[in-house]
C-alpha cells in the first residue's frame, strides 16, 4: 500500500478525516514504520510544546481584569462626567441667575411701597442731604431757613402722610430763583406727589403730598447732588442737549436727590434731576413717578451705569416722558401734560 | 431586600454560559466580567503563542477583551464565543506584531524537504530532549508568518477543530487543512535543522 500524503497523516492524527478513511489509514499506520515514526515524531512534537505551556500566576490576571474594569466602566464614566456636567451647568446657571437676580436688585430702583416711613426715618433720611448741601451753599441763613423748612415738612408729613404741605418762603425765591427768577426749589420724594409752582412775582410754592406707605429723601436745592457728577457735557446754562433736553448743569435746573432709604437697594445710589425750563407749575404725580422709575428700573436691569455716568430721560413739551431717543437711547413715553420741557436727568454715583 | 441581595450575588455564580452571553450582549458589565475570567486564561495563551512575550502577551489579551467588550452588543448568542474570541485575540495579535515590525519569517516552500524529511529526523525528534524541543519548536513557530502561525496554534495549542478554527479566522475548511499542513512542515523542517539531525 503507498503511503498517505503527509496532510492525510496530519488530517488522521487530528481525527478530521471522515470515519470510512479513518479505519483505512489506522489499518495502514499500524503496518507502516515510516508512517508510524512520522506520527508519533510529529505528536511528540507538538505535544511537548503544548505540555509545556505554563499559566501565569492568578495575580497577573487579576491585574489584568483591574485594568480591563475601568474599560468597561466607560460608559459609566461617561455617565459620571455627564452628570457631574449637568450639575456643575445647572450650578452655574443658578449662580448666574442668582448673581444676576442680585445685580438687578442692587442697581435697580425698587419702590417699596410697603415702607412706612416713620419720624425718624424721614429725618435721618432728609438731614444729611440738607446739611451737605448748605455746606456748598454761601448763603447760609436760606440753607436753615430751608432746613427748618424741610424738618417742618418731615414733621408734618411724619403726622400726617397724606397731607399736603404748601411752602411759602420769600429767601428761598430768591436765592433758589436765578436771574429770571423762574427756577422754584427741588425736592426729592419717593412715592410722593410733588408739585412745583413757580411764578416770576410769588415765593417759591412747593407742595409735597406724601401719601401713605412712603419711601422719602428730600433735597432743596439747585446744587448738585452732594458727591455726584452733575451733568454730561454739552452746553452752558439753558443749553439743551439732544432733544432739546438740558446736558449740563445750570442754575436754572433743579435737581432732586434721591438716595433710597429701601434696604433693598442701598448700595444703589443716583440722583435724579428734574429739569425744567419754564415757569410752569409741574406737578409729578406719584403714578408718574413709579412709572419713571420702572423704567429706570428696566434701563438699569440692561445696562449697567458705572459712577458718574448718567442717564438723561427727555419729557417733551406734549407731556410725554420723551418720545424722542435720549442721550442714551431711551425711548419711554409717560402721558403728563403737565409735563413740560422737562428732562430727567440719573446720575449714578 | 435579602433574596435579591442573595440573588445578585449568585447570579453571576450560578449562570451558564450562554445566560452570561445574554446578559452580556445586554449590558451587562458583571456578566462580561464573568465571561473574561471564563476565557482569559485561554485568550491569554493565543496571544502569548503568537507574541512569544509575556508583556505584549498581556496588551494583547487586554485590548482584545476591551474590544470584545465594545462590540459585545454585536455578538449574536447562537453562534460561539470562543470562536469569536478567538477572532479577536488573532486579529489583535497579527496587528501588535505586525506594528512592532515584521520579524524573520520563514516561508517554507510547501515542498521543500517534505520528501526529504526521512525516518532518521523522526527517529531524532523521538529522541529528542524534551526541553530542546520545546525551544526548537518554540523557535520554528517564531518564524512562522502570522497567518500559519494561528492556525498551528489554533489547532496544536488550542486544540481546534479544523471547523472552529475555520470559523475563528473566517477562511475555509480546506484553507485551515493547507495551512496547516505547511505550518506543521515547516516547524518540522526547523526542528530538524535546529537538533542538527537533518540528513
Amino acid at each position: 500500500m503507498i503511503c498517505p500524503s503527509k496532510e492525510i497523516l496530519l488530517a488522521w492524527i487530528d481525527k478530521e478525516l471522515p470515519v470510512s478513511e479513518i479505519e483505512t489509514i489506522s489499518a495502514h499506520v499500524e503496518k507502516c514504520t515510516d508512517c508510524e515514526n512520522y506520527i508519533l515524531a510529529q505528536k511528540k512534537m507538538e505535544t511537548v510544546w503544548r505540555n509545556a505551556w505554563v499559566d501565569p500566576d492568578e495575580s497577573d490576571f487579576k491585574t489584568m481584569r483591574s485594568s480591563i474594569e475601568p474599560a468597561t466602566q466607560w460608559w459609566r464614566r461617561q455617565q459620571t462626567w455627564f452628570l457631574a456636567a449637568v450639575i456643575c451647568a445647572a450650578y452655574i446657571g443658578v449662580k448666574i441667575f442668582y448673581v444676576d437676580e442680585e445685580t438687578r436688585s442692587l442697581s435697580s430702583i425698587v419702590i417699596e411701597q410697603t415702607i412706612s416711613a416713620t419720624h425718624e426715618d424721614l429725618v435721618d433720611d432728609v438731614e444729611p442731604v440738607i446739611q451737605e448741601e448748605s455746606e456748598e451753599t454761601v448763603v447760609s441763613e436760606e440753607t436753615e431757613n430751608m432746613d427748618d423748612i424741610v424738618e417742618g415738612q418731615i414733621s408734618d408729613v411724619s403726622s400726617e402722610h397724606s397731607e399736603v404741605l404748601v411752602i411759602e418762603d420769600e429767601s428761598m425765591t430768591e436765592h433758589y430763583s436765578d436771574s429770571e427768577g423762574d427756577l422754584p426749589v427741588d425736592i426729592a420724594g419717593i412715592n410722593s406727589d410733588v408739585s412745583f409752582a413757580s411764578t416770576e412775582s410769588s415765593p417759591a410754592v412747593v407742595q409735597v403730598a406724601v401719601q401713605d406707605e412712603l419711601c422719602f429723601a428730600a433735597g432743596t436745592s439747585n446744587l448738585p447732588p452732594s458727591g455726584g457728577a452733575v451733568g454730561t457735557g454739552g452746553g452752558g446754562s439753558g443749553d439743551s442737549g439732544i432733544g432739546g433736553l438740558p446736558t449740563q448743569e445750570s442754575e436754572n435746573d433743579v435737581q432732586r436727590v434721591y438716595e433710597s432709604p429701601c434696604e433693598a437697594i442701598l448700595s444703589v445710589t443716583y440722583t435724579v434731576s428734574i429739569v425744567q425750563q419754564s415757569k410752569e407749575t409741574y406737578v409729578i404725580q406719584r403714578s408718574d413717578w413709579d412709572s419713571l422709575f420702572s423704567i429706570i428700573d428696566s434701563l438699569l436691569a440692561e445696562k449697567s451705569y458705572l459712577a458718574g455716568e448718567s442717564l438723561v430721560l427727555g419729557i417733551n413739551s406734549d407731556g410725554f416722558i420723551s418720545g424722542d431717543e435720549t442721550l442714551d437711547g431711551v425711548l419711554i413715553g409717560i402721558p403728563r401734560t403737565s409735563y413740560e420741557n422737562c428732562s430727567v436727568i440719573v446720575y449714578f454715583r | 431586600m435579602i433574596f435579591h441581595l442573595v440573588y445578585f450575588l449568585t447570579a453571576g455564580l450560578s449562570a451558564s454560559e450562554p445566560e452570561l452571553l445574554e446578559k452580556a450582549v445586554s449590558g451587562n458589565k458583571e456578566a462580561f466580567g464573568e465571561i473574561v475570567k471564563m476565557y482569559e486564561k485561554r485568550v491569554f495563551r493565543v496571544a502569548r503563542r503568537m507574541c512569544n512575550c509575556d508583556d505584549d502577551a498581556w496588551d494583547i489579551t487586554q485590548e482584545a477583551f476591551i474590544k470584545a467588550m465594545k462590540a459585545m452588543h454585536n455578538f449574536k448568542v447562537e453562534y460561539r464565543f470562543f470562536t469569536w474570541m478567538y477572532r479577536i485575540v488573532t486579529n489583535t495579535a497579527i496587528n501588535f506584531s505586525r506594528s512592532r515590525g515584521r520579524r524573520s519569517e520563514v516561508e517554507f516552500d510547501e515542498g521543500y524537504g517534505s520528501g526529504g524529511l526521512t525516518s532518521t529526523a523522526d527517529t531524532a525528534i523521538k529522541e529528542c530532549n524534551r526541553d530542546l524541543l520545546v525551544k526548537a519548536v518554540q523557535k520554528a513557530i517564531e518564524q512562522l508568518s502570522p497567518a500559519l502561525r494561528i492556525v498551528f496554534v489554533l489547532r496544536v495549542d488550542q486544540e481546534l477543530s479544523y471547523e472552529e478554527i475555520a470559523e475563528s479566522l473566517g477562511i475555509a475548511t480546506g484553507t485551515v487543512m493547507s495551512r496547516l499542513n505547511r505550518a506543521r512542515n515547516s516547524v518540522k523542517i526547523f526542528v530538524v535543522n535546529e537538533l542538527g539531525c537533518a540528513p
